[in-house]
């Protein structure tokens, strides 16, 4: 080793042991090692992945069980109106749950059966004493309770004053409303 | 007595710096990282001390743990711990240099001492230049190739370090010796 060396070497040991790290950056970093990191998002993932199946599962429970169960079609009688129907969807909760999910399983069923075979009327929408109604002429009028008018709706929002038709079933629970022509007349 | 044993190597201390950093790479444990950091801690911020102010040292320094922290899985093991911990803190320091538009390629006028009258120069000279001075008088990537020699890197090292051919290393070497055999009065033997 050159004089050189040796006094370069000598300077830069001497250097080093009058300025080591500070304390103070020592301690702050051995502090950040010590913290609790934050998971890694790739580590959370079939986590995520089972919370995310929960939540559908829970989802998919409660579309099958805890929406109502019947469909109901109350007749009013009414002066202007041939006939007055409500049409709703009422709780039933004597019922068991298995029975419940069987008779909307059932109801679905059916539903997809008898929509080739419906019923159409033409009607016009329009909300009145915070309910929809359908007008069908002065023949019908077709109120429709909040929680079926919802599910009516999921596809298309509705607006007062569209023309609609009507899909009905055998038993004359609505199918689906979807959107119409206006009729070239009302037959009387 | 088998418990004993193995309690004891469960609890024992890597000592070899490539292992600790494999280990913490392994457990995440932060008593490895803290271990490496009272190894090569003061290495570090002295490297980046001597080319910077304390401040900036300081705080180069700890990006540089954090880095480490952050990309442990990127260190392969291809090299030693402490060329890859350099090489992160030189890194930091270029970036920092290129953001103050402080890249230094011949000597920075401004950065040497300012009262270097020959006579002067002399007298530092007797009473012991010190090395800041001294380096000062060279160009960054001269000084930084000095400082990691005397670190005591090898040249293989020094290369992957400053990302240059070890020829290119050994040049550098060799006028940042010339330029302070000058300063020393021709005493490089």
């Amino acid at each position: 080793m050159s004089k050189l060396d040796e006094k370069l070497q000598q300077l830069y040991q001497q250097s080093k042991t009058e300025h080591p790290m500070p304390q103070q950056l020592k301690q702050q970093l051995l502090q950040l090692t010590s913290k609790p990191k934050a998971k890694n998002w790739k580590s959370l993932w079939p986590a995520m992945q089972g919370l995310a199946a929960s939540v559908a599962l829970i989802w998919l429970a409660q579309q099958l069980w805890w929406q109502p169960a019947y469909y109901q079609i109350v007749l009013q009688s009414d002066t202007t109106y041939h006939q007055v129907q409500l049409h709703s969807l009422a709780k039933n909760e004597t019922l068991p749950e298995q029975t419940a999910y069987q008779q909307r399983y059932q109801q679905y069923q059916h539903a997809r059966q008898q929509l080739d075979h419906s019923n159409s009327l033409v009607g016009q929408l329009r909300f009145a004493d915070q309910q929809w109604q359908i007008e069908v002429c002065d023949q019908l009028l077709v109120k429709i309770d909040q929680q079926l008018a919802l599910e009516l709706q999921q596809d298309q929002p509705w607006l007062a004053g569209q023309w609609v038709e009507l899909k009905t079933g055998q038993q004359g629970q609505i199918l689906a409303v979807q959107s119409g022509k206006q009729p070239l007349h009302c037959s009387s | 007595m088998l418990l004993s044993w193995l309690i004891r190597r469960d609890t024992e201390p890597e000592s070899d710096p490539l292992s600790l950093m494999q280990s913490y790479i392994q457990t995440d444990n932060p008593a490895y990282l803290a271990l490496l950091i009272n190894c090569y801690g003061d290495d570090l911020y002295h490297f980046l001390l001597k080319q910077t102010d304390p401040a900036l040292a300081a705080d180069l320094s700890q990006q540089s743990w954090l880095k480490v922290m952050e990309q442990k899985q990127q260190f392969a093991g291809h090299s030693s711990f402490k060329t890859w911990l350099f090489a992160i803190g030189r890194n930091l320091l270029l970036d920092e240099f290129r953001k103050q538009k402080r890249w230094l390629y011949e000597v920075n006028e401004e950065l040497v001492a300012e009262d270097t009258s020959p006579d002067q120069l002399l007298e530092q000279q007797q009473n012991e230049l010190q090395l800041q001075q001294l380096l000062l008088r060279l160009p960054l990537l001269q000084r930084e190739t000095l400082l990691l020699q005397l670190e005591g890197f090898s040249l293989q090292q020094i290369a992957q370090i400053t990302a240059a051919e070890p020829e290119t290393v050994k040049s550098r070497l060799r006028y940042a010796r010339q330029v302070l055999a000058k300063q020393f009065g021709g005493h490089d033997e």
